[in-house]
């Protein structure tokens, strides 16, 4: 109905989406099981997507119908308890997205291509839909016995979440840096969690297969490292967050890869504990920082128009430190129980497929490092040091999703139930640390992000007591004796990579800019789709050349096919 | 072989003759307008790193060095030096610049000495070179020590400096002024102690030299750094180059001639080759000088009105000077320095390199803003 | 390479520097040892034409004297380096000093002598005595050069960067009174090293007096 609504007045249709947002809020915090945290997160997603929306849509009527569609769509997916409604909300997500994109620019590309890779996921999963009904007789999601639906099926989510072995790292920061700021926030941060609980649904449904585990934990590390070093060497703003999106994609991957090697039974389940608290982490953080996003003017990073607050200022860092996997926030608990699953299936299975695990731990690590650095890079150009002081509505909004963050870090013990400790001689009560164990009773790390949080208060408050308030001199820049007159710009900040790593990133310099090729991976697959479309034009052509008589012989053997298919069956 | 020198007031100055006009100018290929994410980045005038006050604009887009415009104006100095007397004249030029004060006196000399009757002994221009040859010493060793101080290296920046303080302390018995101060005059040469002995000097350089050239990590740090091959390059930055650029060899007026030395080349073009070449130099100028008997020395000389001009190859190329002298005064003066060729040569050389680079290659040309900054009024 | 050899290089550097010696002079608790003589106090009587009214009435004043040579043989070296003037100093910096030379419109010489006290015959980080890269980690400000029109706002700036307690040093005639080349520094200096260009050891005295040691 807010559907309706919302063609006519923008406000009102954005107010009732938000308040059956926080309806689905409830029913996933009432249902109990795995499922209910997606709930819970996406709801919370589309609340302050909405509310956003309502101090951010200056677009044409277009916009705010088309997004509480989306929205729609991705409720019925999460939903679904047969195949056909998953892949109608599938669709219902997928349409209104492409149209979103295509209208905002009236660029076509970017919208296509959106198009063009959705229903390329969705033919996989359809398949894998397929080839489930046919196993298992049931158009309901029920247990099956073979995980040939799965590894398709998880082929095709893979895609919609812009994984790195389908060479195409490109599209999703196309797609999604290419809509207006509360559409990149639902697309980048639900969508690809819909994405993401697929293949947990389908995992937990199907029976174990270790290699697709060690398949995809090598996948996810590899698209963590190389999301990471685009997103600190891009300039776009939305950009960057996409291939943000894409490095925390890589990581919720890892985590299902771990769980579907099941070393022990104990890591399994921390590891979907990651699975859900990386969800957490990414898709709430990734919501603020497009909202940061969409309080700026302008596209390229180092000419942007700002307003900013101090209340902006601690928001956003909030946020960036969060997503570069700092505690105490939930980015913070997230990274390190990612680590600390890794490193423990390594330690226990003390074969040489533990390599497998500590090449991703340590390229994950080289990831996070890259992340921070494109944190940094962000959060600095768009609402710390530079920009005009003003309020906004829109600056309180990804302000409190700050602080939510922060407090999710410390109720984060709720998301790992199993795996929680306390030692009290040390004045930390049970139920405050979160442990990782590897098998019952056998403890390999641990971290207390509440005791984080408050041990940065309480120094801080002594160190203000001891020392009372800090004396401040107001003074000139020194700048070798004369007035400041450049600023760094944010393309310079990263130039050190694109210098560094210029073989990997194919960085030329010209002789007025200096570029690189953020994919080289999607020069090949270009290079193959080029080759597949000359070989399918010129095999059309050989069997469609106009000739009455070859189509005469196409039809009678189209007829004695059907009519044998009919006799068999 | 003719060259092309540069611009020396209204005449354009060539390796054997001069002709009154501006020089062909070399269009420069203008950069295109900053691109996106490029800045200009302010390296001075007030700096540690800096040796003088210059200001330094480098237009990067981070890291990458896509242009660089020297300003050496900040200091520019005004040299109330028309009008003057001769012997008031040379007072004004020994303080130009300090490290090039025996080249600037004597091409200054030389140009009076053009315009002059007299036949000057051949004892005074053996020690005109003398001091000449001790002040390329000292200035090569002195750029040595700069760049391996750019490069953190401690033991032999040290060395060099003790090595350094050693040669002051032997000009300034020599002559009574380490830089040369108030010891060239119209009518004689200031000496302060003829026995000064300079054996020792050679064996101590030369063993800082042979390790410094074998250390690798050092070597990496000046080897494809700041490659310029320019014809119209002076001094060592020309030599480095492979050409055979040196106006001791080309202007008659001072006798070297007479003395055994050879040229030192290279063939790299770049701040390693600049460091080979002042190293070769200053075992040949150790060589010219255990070959000059010291003693001081008057003599007459008389000063027609006239104009003449007046070239030596200081430490860091050629330092020429046009004077034009009227009833005992000068009249009109101009000064083609050095440095302020190389400044052009190293804008050149600096592109297409990275920040890191830039020390390096700015101290490997051996430049000196205050004889660029300066106008005769 | 192995890490033998590059153990044996960096050995190798370590033995060159101990095999050269102790180079360092004991001055200022010993006299100086080769001092170049127009750097140091003249002394003499007569009337001579000085250039920069240096001499007048008999009395040499050390803070325009460019050591032109045009007063002998009157008045002739004395070798005597004290030629410094400390008028004002400050005790806390006696075991830590960080310098910050600027150069507002040198010929080059005073910064080659000022350069030249860190070599090891002088050594000045025996007392304490360092170069500092920028204005704001500096506790004196060492002036050189006559002031011209382009460094007036880098030298105020520079001031005015440095923070409280600090020291102003001019060094060399033309910080003091311009020499023959034009006018002194527009700030009052603290400390006054007079000299065309002074002698390290002068420097060095003056900067160990004006840090508080009295030795």
């Amino acid at each position: 109905m807010s559907i309706f609504l919302s063609i006519f007045k923008k406000k009102i249709g954005y107010a009732l989406s938000a308040i059956t947002s926080i309806i689905f809020v409830y029913y996933g915090i009432t249902i109990g099981n795995i499922y209910g945290y997606f709930f819970i997160i996406s709801g919370l997603v589309w609340l302050f997507s909405s509310i956003f929306s309502i101090f951010y849509d200056t677009y044409g009527k277009w916009l705010s119908p088309l997004f509480i569609t989306s929205i729609l769509g991705m409720a019925i997916a999460l939903t679904a308890r047969t195949y056909i409604e998953f892949l109608a909300g599938w669709e219902i997500m997928t349409i209104p997205a492409y149209a979103i994109i295509g209208l905002n620019r009236k660029l076509d590309s970017p919208a296509f291509i959106f198009m063009g890779f959705g229903e390329l996921s969705t033919i996989l999963i359809f398949a894998g839909f397929i080839y489930a009904y046919t196993t298992s007789n049931s158009f309901y999601f029920t247990a099956l016995d073979t995980y040939i639906p799965l590894i398709v099926i998880t082929f095709g989510f893979m895609i919609k979440m812009g994984i790195f072995p389908f060479l195409v790292t490109e599209w999703l920061p196309i797609a999604h840096g290419n809509s207006p700021a509360n559409a990149s926030a639902i697309l980048s941060a639900t969508m690809t969690l819909v994405a993401a609980y697929g293949i947990v649904k389908m995992m937990l449904l199907s029976p174990d297969i270790p290699i697709l585990g060690y398949i995809l934990m090598g996948i996810g590390g590899f698209s963590i490292f190389f999301g990471a070093l685009y997103a600190y060497i891009s300039e776009h703003v939305k950009g960057l967050l996409a291939f943000s999106t894409i490095e925390n994609n890589g990581a919720i991957l890892s985590a299902i890869g771990v769980y579907m090697t099941y070393p022990t039974k104990t890591i399994a389940e921390f590891a979907l504990d990651v699975i859900v608290t990386f969800a957490f982490a990414h898709s709430i953080a990734k919501t603020g920082l497009f909202m940061i996003s969409g309080t700026v003017e302008g596209e390229a990073l180092s000419k942007l128009k700002i307003i900013r607050n101090k209340l902006g200022e601690i928001g956003g860092i909030l946020l960036a430190s969060s997503m570069s996997g700092l505690l105490p926030n939930i980015g913070g608990v997230a990274t390190w129980s990612l680590l600390e699953s890794l490193f423990m299936e390594a330690y226990i299975l003390h074969s040489t497929l533990s390599s497998i695990s500590i090449i991703t731990g340590s390229v994950i690590a080289m990831g996070e490092g890259f992340a921070s650095a494109a944190m940094i890079k962000f959060i600095s150009y768009t609402q710390v040091f530079k920009g005009i002081t003003g309020k906004s509505a829109k600056i309180t909004i990804f302000s409190i999703i700050g602080f939510v963050i922060l407090i999710l870090g410390s109720l984060s013990y709720l998301l790992f139930r199993n795996f929680i400790y306390g030692v009290p001689s040390l004045g930390i009560p049970n139920g405050f640390i979160i442990i990782s164990e590897y098998s019952s009773g056998k403890i390999f790390g641990d971290i207390s992000p509440f005791y984080v949080l408050i041990l940065i208060v309480v120094f801080s408050l002594l160190t203000l007591g001891i020392f009372g308030k800090p004396k401040v001199r107001k003074t000139n820049t020194w700048n070798n004796g004369i007035k400041p007159r450049e600023e760094y710009t944010a393309f310079a900040f990263a130039n050190n990579i694109r210098l560094m790593l210029s073989k990997l990133l194919r960085t030329e310099i010209k002789g007025d800019s200096l570029e690189t090729s953020t994919d080289i991976f999607w020069k090949v697959m270009y290079y193959i789709a080029k080759k597949y479309v000359s070989f399918s034009r010129r095999l059309a052509r050989s069997y469609m050349n106009s000739s009455i008589s070859w189509y005469i012989i196409y039809m009678i053997l189209a007829f004695i096919l059907i009519t044998i298919l009919v006799v068999i069956l | 072989m003719r060259r092309l020198i540069g611009q020396l007031g209204k005449f354009c100055l060539y390796s054997d003759t001069y002709f009154e006009g501006t020089c062909p100018h070399i269009e420069n290929e203008e950069i295109a307008n900053s691109p996106y994410g490029a800045f200009n980045f302010t390296y001075g005038p007030s700096a540690g790193g800096l040796f003088e006050s210059v200001g330094i604009d480098i237009n990067t887009f981070g890291e990458y060095i896509r242009n660089i415009k020297v300003n050496p104006n900040y200091k520019k100095r005004e040299i109330r030096i028309l009008d003057k007397s001769i012997e008031d004249a040379i007072l004004y030029i020994e303080r130009i610049n300090a490290a090039f004060s025996a080249s600037h006196v004597i091409s200054f000399l030389s140009a009076i000495d053009k315009i002059s009757e007299s036949d000057i002994d051949s004892d005074v221009l053996n020690l005109r070179i003398l001091q000449i040859e001790m002040e390329r010493i000292r200035n090569n060793l002195f750029v040595i020590e700069r760049l391996v101080e750019s490069a953190g290296f401690q033991v032999p920046l040290y060395q060099l400096q003790y090595l350094i303080e050693n040669v002051n302390r032997k000009i300034g018995k020599l002559f009574g002024h380490r830089y040369f101060f108030g010891v060239n005059s119209v009518r004689k040469i200031n000496i302060n102690d003829p026995k000064v002995d300079f054996t020792g000097i050679e064996r101590e350089f030369k063993t800082i030299y042979e390790d410094i050239i074998e250390n690798r990590i050092f070597i990496d740090r000046l080897q494809g750094n700041g490659i310029i091959k320019d014809e119209r390059s002076i001094g060592p930055a020309a030599r480095a180059a492979g050409f055979y650029y040196d106006a001791r060899i080309e202007d008659e007026f001072l006798p070297y001639k007479d003395f055994d030395f050879k040229i030192s080349t290279y063939n790299s073009a770049d701040a390693f080759g600049r460091l080979i070449v002042r190293s070769e130099e200053i075992f040949e100028s150790l060589r010219i000088i255990s070959q000059i008997k010291v003693k001081s020395k008057e003599y007459k000389i008389k000063v027609n009105d006239g104009e003449g001009i007046g070239r030596v190859e200081s430490p860091s190329g050629d330092s020429a000077y046009f004077v034009k002298v009227n009833n005992g005064k000068v009249v009109n003066i101009d000064l083609l320095s050095p440095s302020s060729i190389n400044i052009e040569l190293f804008s050149k050389s600096m592109v297409k390199n990275i920040f890191t680079d830039f020390s390096f290659n700015w101290e490997s040309f051996g430049i000196w803003i205050s004889e660029v900054g300066v106008r005769f009024i | 390479m192995d890490i033998g050899s590059w153990g044996e290089i960096y050995m190798n550097w370590f033995l060159k520097g101990l095999k050269k010696g102790i180079k360092t002079e004991k001055f200022p608790k010993t006299n100086p040892i080769d001092i170049a003589p127009w750097s140091t106090e003249l002394n003499g009587s007569g009337n001579v034409n000085c250039p920069t009214k240096a001499i007048d009435n008999g009395s040499w004043n050390s803070e325009r004297c460019i050591y032109c040579r045009r007063c002998y043989p009157l008045y002739s070296p004395t070798g005597n380096i004290d030629i410094f003037k400390v008028n004002k100093k400050n005790n806390i910096f006696r075991r830590s000093f960080y310098v910050y030379p600027i150069d507002i419109g040198t010929c080059g010489g005073c910064n080659l002598e000022l350069k030249l006290i860190s070599s090891p015959q002088y050594d000045m980080t025996r007392f304490g005595i360092f170069f500092t890269n920028t204005p704001r980690h500096a506790d004196a400000l060492i002036i050189m050069g006559i002031m011209t029109e382009g460094m007036k706002e880098p030298l105020l700036n520079a001031y005015e960067a440095m923070p409280e307690p600090k020291l102003i040093i001019a060094l060399g005639v033309c910080a003091i009174s311009g020499g023959i080349l034009g006018t002194g520094s527009q700030i009052k200096p603290d400390v006054i090293i007079p000299g065309c260009p002074p002698n390290p050891y002068t420097i060095l005295k003056a900067l160990i007096e004006a840090k508080g040691d009295k030795e």
